[in-house]
């Protein structure tokens, strides 16, 4: 049915160019003014603009519509791929959910950074439960910005790390659409379309895509190892502008939805390296099943001197997620099954797990755990930017307040099964178990204000953000089994930009940063505190671009907290674990330069370096499965010492072509010691993998382009992660195909 | 330059504020609910100095030398008379000719059974001393001696062919390299006690084709065959387990040696917490599994909680479940008394109660654990039979067992600063 919808929206698009050409040429504008709704896109786009020296101070990286277009990637992580400093640990090979850290904060589920969506916080419920279970679709972003250091400051709660903002594509000027069908190995396919336009005062936009793939594992005994998504934005605005004031009002509206068949089993070593994209049997009902919509009411208005944006929102998202929890004898665990599948009775239950020996008796029954959940988040936040001369000096002063309420609820269920010559039957026709059936609600204040000077060559940046939670975790079981927390923070940050030249430029900032915990950890939990630091320079002529900067992280307390996508032996789901001090340091690099091979040919290369080095600053044992006993000086797991990203490409009028190759070293996977532990010593390989794009114009430009990618040229595999339960291959050679319009 | 420095005022507010809010910005408070964290309890802070006034190191010393260590050299003892007594039995099974009164073969198989029984009843000790070499390895050597809940009785029935085929998948049949399931008590049990020659297997197994063809008397040779080797197996491993504790070298001189320069344990606290661990083989294991699982307070063989399933007790072919629970709960009160094999020294875990002002723990845990053996041995039927005839008996006893259970948990662990193990943390209850 929806790709149905889909093809029916995307056909009548690829119609309707003929009208829009009917309609008129491009209309020129009369004036070159920027329009209420043009100065909206810039301010929910934070950085804005990448032409000349950027003078404010702290890390800030953009990935703009045409950069995005060139890989036609739906992958976040290979996106990233181009920006410095960040740390990801792949899963499933096609980003359903990514694991994205900046500097060396962890990655999982990318809970430690702020994650928006158009400048809204866009997590299931960033407070109560900032794991990003949802992740806005790749496809239908047309920019990507990630600010680290001090330049997150603005965008809490999670400060430790930095942000990340996708910007959706915008009402159009002008009748705009475009069309993107695309279709490649493993059954991949794409049906992308939009149409917007503005009339006069009134301007829509509606876009809707579906991604889906047969995903490139095989079930033993088949099954389905694919997925499905699809994802439709509608938008609205209406232009109130008068002579003084630029003022426009927009509504967003958005639905996602995916089906996937995803698991978190992975292989036993001699597995992977007999077939690494095999599953074993018992994962074939493991599936992740989510709807999400969101609905945002902006309402912006500029002076010549001040500007605020006030965004009320509502996000509600809604999961089951059925995987293998494991066996009913609880006294095996799923991952030292598979680390150790020599070991005790392993070999008993790895032969279920592959569904070569029935299951015999209760105990090697098969658990399957539905972690249903329920999340919202809502609130309202305003942001005001103010421009004033002072004594001569400019000023830039930005305050913002947000009013936030957001809530997890947990409805988990278990469900047994009995291996029977490699099919999963269910052992009683009993309901599921219940299990977890607890809610976490946070609701939030939080303010900022910050204030850039411009002295001469120097720019001084200082701001504050506070943070003012009050959480509550109520078993819904359990009258009596609630917590109350009430949080208090003061968050502040200062930078500075020294511009040497009209080319030349060093930055300095520090900053606090901070992760809350969650309602239900208990009061002694202590909230993820560090300190960070990081000196820079940038260079940018106008054809050469160039940033070192230096960081250092330092964490008075790293704070991990336990799920099944981690790891496996948790005790108690979603329980958090401190580990004190921690240092995390590195240098990220950029250099980007266009050479002009002939007058129509150029050559654009790109490189982006990150080295990142971390040491726990204390000796100490801990349960989390990825600690164990660690001594002073021990490293964070997974955290390439080496990451390199070098993109070579030639562009032409009406074709270019780009390979970019990827290097990620090697990453420890237990930071310590422990006999209870899985994967001490074990390390992932490092990983090159490069990929190719291609697209040439049809005919003049009018009637679209072709595009042709290959993603990992080489059909290089290698063991990106043993979590959470073995060993899991990167992403195999994909090839695909696309035509794209846009009018 | 007057003019500038004053320009700078909102800035220099923002940093001085900011700096104030460095030193000071930070509060957190909280109230909870009386339920709170019962489900996630917290483990207590250990003592800054826990060897102050209680002599720890002897009581390590007393519960490895003349508790633990006793009872694997006992099992290991009766592991071998074990192995006669079925070596002896089998050789008449195999002698018998069609006309030979069965008597004689009858009472070597009751002589075995009884031997089994002893074993097991001294295993079930040595379960709940599960410590260093029974733990390493995801508890292979554990597994080995006895891999329950994890039994395959298909899994055995093919390995008694495997065993006469004397190879499996073209190697040479080798029960060392075969996996736990196929070695051990549990496979003992079911080759002396099963009340049937039929295989137990539901799908068909290419090693059992000619089974059915067999005589009962041959099917009998065949089991008693792979039987002989199983007790040679068990025995080795009895014997492992024994070098593998005593010695210079060996795990007891590793928890008595607790505290000192390289030791596995840090400190003698964490050794007295390593045996803290094993003893809650009473509540995982003892209470919820074999009393709970049949119980139907979890899912079991006969279906999903609530479902009263005899099937699902510790050694159904045999009967032995009760007297296993008795055997749990007699090294259990070994290990917190400390009577063991030297009358003169009986430091316990009672004793550091005592020691620190908790004598009212010491006499209730001792007291509800003798109470529950008390209660068990006035059992006249298996445990299957008392589930058919009224679950209410075995209730209580699933309670008798909770009351020692709730007191570890909580007071004794509290007491004496001692940490949950891993898996106790998700209750059960």
């Amino acid at each position: 049915m929806k790709k149905t919808v889909i093809a029916s929206i995307v056909s009548a698009l690829i119609v309707s160019p003929v009208m829009a050409s009917d309609d008129d040429e491009k209309k020129v504008r009369v004036s070159q003014e920027k329009t209420a709704n043009e100065k909206l896109v810039e301010k929910i786009r934070i950085i804005g603009h990448s032409d000349g020296l950027r003078t404010e101070g702290g890390s800030a990286t953009f990935i703009d519509e045409t950069e995005l277009e060139r890989f036609e990637y739906d992958d976040i992580n290979r996106i990233l791929a181009n920006v410095p400093g960040v740390n990801i640990r792949q899963e499933d090979g096609y980003g359903l959910r990514p694991n994205i850290g900046f500097r060396g904060a962890t990655p999982e589920r990318s809970k430690k950074i702020a994650l928006m969506e158009d400048g809204i916080l866009i997590a299931p419920a960033p407070y109560s439960a900032s794991a990003a279970y949802y992740f806005p679709m790749v496809s239908r972003i047309t920019g990507v910005e990630v600010f680290k250091g001090p330049a997150s400051i603005k965008y809490g709660p999670n400060t430790v790390a930095g942000a990340l903002n996708l910007t959706t594509r915008p009402i159009p000027y002008d009748k705009a659409g475009g069309v993107d069908i695309a279709g490649g190995a493993d059954g991949y396919q794409k049906l992308h379309g939009y149409y917007g336009a503005t009339d006069n005062k009134f301007g829509y936009l509606f876009e809707a895509i579906n991604v889906q793939a047969d995903g490139f594992k095989n079930l033993d005994f088949g099954g389905e190892t694919g997925f499905d998504k699809s994802s439709y934005m509608l938008k609205l605005n209406y232009d109130l502008s008068s002579k003084d004031l630029e003022q426009l009002v927009e509504f967003k509206a958005g639905y996602d939805e995916e089906v996937s068949h995803e698991t978190y089993l992975g292989l036993t070593e001699e597995d992977f390296n007999a077939d690494s994209n095999r599953r074993y049997a018992a994962t074939q009902n493991d599936l992740m099943d989510w709807t999400h919509s969101n609905l945002v009411l902006t309402h912006f208005i500029q002076s010549k001197d001040f500007t605020v944006t006030t965004r009320a929102y509502r996000n509600d998202f809604e999961r089951s997620w059925n995987k293998l929890n494991g066996f009913n004898d609880t006294s095996v665990k799923l991952d030292s099954i598979i680390a150790k599948p020599e070991q005790g009775l392993h070999p008993e239950y790895l032969e279920i797990l592959k569904g070569q020996n029935d299951s015999e008796g209760n105990n090697q029954a098969l658990v399957l755990g539905d972690n249903a959940r329920e999340y919202f988040s809502h609130g309202i936040q305003t942001d005001l930017t103010h421009q004033l001369t002072f004594a001569g000096v400019e000023h830039k002063i930005e305050v913002g307040l947000r009013y936030h309420v957001d809530e997890i609820k947990r409805m988990h269920t278990t469900d047994v099964f009995d291996m029977r010559s490699g099919q999963l039957v269910k052992r009683t026709t009993d309901a599921p178990t219940e299990t977890d059936f607890n809610s976490e609600k946070s609701t939030a204040v939080s303010v900022y204000f910050q204030d850039s000077v411009t002295l001469d060559d120097l720019t001084l940046t200082a701001g504050i953000r506070g943070e003012f939670i009050d959480a509550r975790y109520q078993d819904s079981k359990d009258a009596n089994d609630w917590l109350e927390k009430e949080s208090r923070i003061w968050l502040p940050g200062i930078s500075a930009f020294y511009k040497a030249s009209n080319e030349l430029g060093f930055l300095f900032g520090v900053n606090k940063g901070y992760v809350p915990t969650s309602p239900m950890q208990k009061p002694e939990t202590k909230a993820e505190e560090s300190i960070n630091y990081e000196i820079g320079t940038r260079y940018n002529d106008g054809e050469t671009k160039a940033e070192a900067i230096v960081f250092f992280n330092d964490f008075s307390n790293l704070k991990e907290s336990c799920t099944f996508s981690a790891s496996a032996n948790c005790t108690v789901i979603d329980e958090e674990y401190n580990a004190g001090q921690v240092d995390i340091y590195g240098l990220e690099a950029t250099a980007s330069h266009t050479f002009a091979l002939s007058d129509s040919i150029d050559m654009p290369i790109n490189a982006v370096y990150t080295y990142s080095k971390s040491e726990f600053k204390e000796n100490f044992v801990s349960d989390f499965p990825l600690w164990g006993t660690v001594e002073a000086g021990d490293e964070v797991p997974y955290l390439p010492e080496h990451q390199l990203t070098f993109t070579i490409g030639l562009s032409a009028n009406r074709w270019q072509a780009s390979l970019l190759t990827k290097y990620v070293g090697e990453m420890i996977e237990t930071a310590g010691e422990g006999n209870d532990l899985s994967y001490v010593g074990s390390k992932t390989e490092a990983l090159t993998v490069v990929d190719f794009s291609a697209s040439h114009q049809i005919g003049d430009g009018d009637d679209g382009d072709i595009y042709f990618k290959v993603d990992n040229i080489f059909d290089t595999v290698e063991i990106i992660s043993h979590r959470p339960y073995g060993a899991r291959p990167s992403k195999p050679r994909q090839v695909m195909i696309g035509y794209k319009i846009s009018f | 330059m007057m003019s500038k420095v004053s320009s700078f005022r909102p800035l220099l507010l923002c940093t001085v504020i900011a700096g104030l809010m460095t030193g000071c910005g930070e509060s957190t408070s909280s109230t909870a609910g009386d339920g709170f964290g019962d489900k996630n309890p917290t483990n207590p802070t250990p003592p800054t100095n826990p060897n102050d006034d209680f002599n720890q190191t002897a009581l390590l010393a007393n519960l490895a030398d003349n508790v633990i260590a006793p009872a694997y050299q006992k099992f290991e003892q009766l592991s071998q008379a074990q192995q006669q007594a079925i070596h002896d039995y089998c050789q008449l099974e195999n002698n018998f000719q069609t006309n030979d009164a069965r008597q004689p073969i009858d009472d070597a198989l009751a002589t075995a059974q009884t031997s089994w029984r002893n074993s097991m009843s001294q295993w079930q000790h040595a379960e709940v001393m599960q410590i260093g070499p029974l733990t390493t390895n995801s508890a292979t050597l554990r597994n080995t001696i006895y891999s329950w809940p994890t039994v395959s009785s298909c899994g055995v029935d093919q390995d008694v062919m495997f065993f006469e085929q004397g190879t499996v998948n073209s190697t040479p049949y080798d029960i060392t390299k075969r996996t736990a399931t196929r070695r051990g008590l549990d496979v003992l049990e079911y080759l002396l006690f099963t009340p049937t020659t039929e295989h137990s297997c539901n799908s068909t197994k290419d090693i059992l084709a000619s089974w059915p063809d067999k005589t009962e008397h041959e099917r009998r040779v065949l089991r008693c065959n792979f039987a002989v080797e199983v007790a040679t197996d068990l025995n080795n491993n009895a014997t492992t387990i024994v070098e593998q504790w005593s010695g210079n070298n060996g795990y007891a001189a590793v928890l008595k040696q607790a505290g000192q320069a390289d030791n596995k344990y840090a400190t003698a606290h964490d050794g007295v917490n390593a045996i803290s661990d094993a003893m809650f083989y009473l509540d995982k294991i003892t209470k919820d599994l074999k009393l709970g699982t049949p119980l139907g307070l979890t899912s079991n063989d006969c279906g999903g909680v609530g479902s009263v399933c005899p099937e699902s007790v510790e050694s159904p072919y045999s009967d032995h479940s009760i007297e296993n629970m008795i055997s749990n709960l007699k090294a259990f009160r070994a290990l917190f008394n400390g009577e063991g094999s030297d009358p003169a020294n009986t430091i316990g875990f009672d004793d550091y109660l005592i020691d620190i002002d908790d004598t009212a723990t010491a006499e209730k845990m001792l007291n509800d654990t003798n109470a529950a053996i008390a209660a068990l041995e006035s059992y006249q039927v298996s445990l299957a039979q008392s589930l058919n005839d009224d679950p209410s008996k075995a209730e209580q006893s699933h309670q008798d067992v909770k009351d020692v259970t709730d007191q570890l948990k909580v007071d004794f662990i509290n007491s004496l600063a001692l940490k949950l193990p891993k898996t106790a943390a998700g209750d059960n209850d």
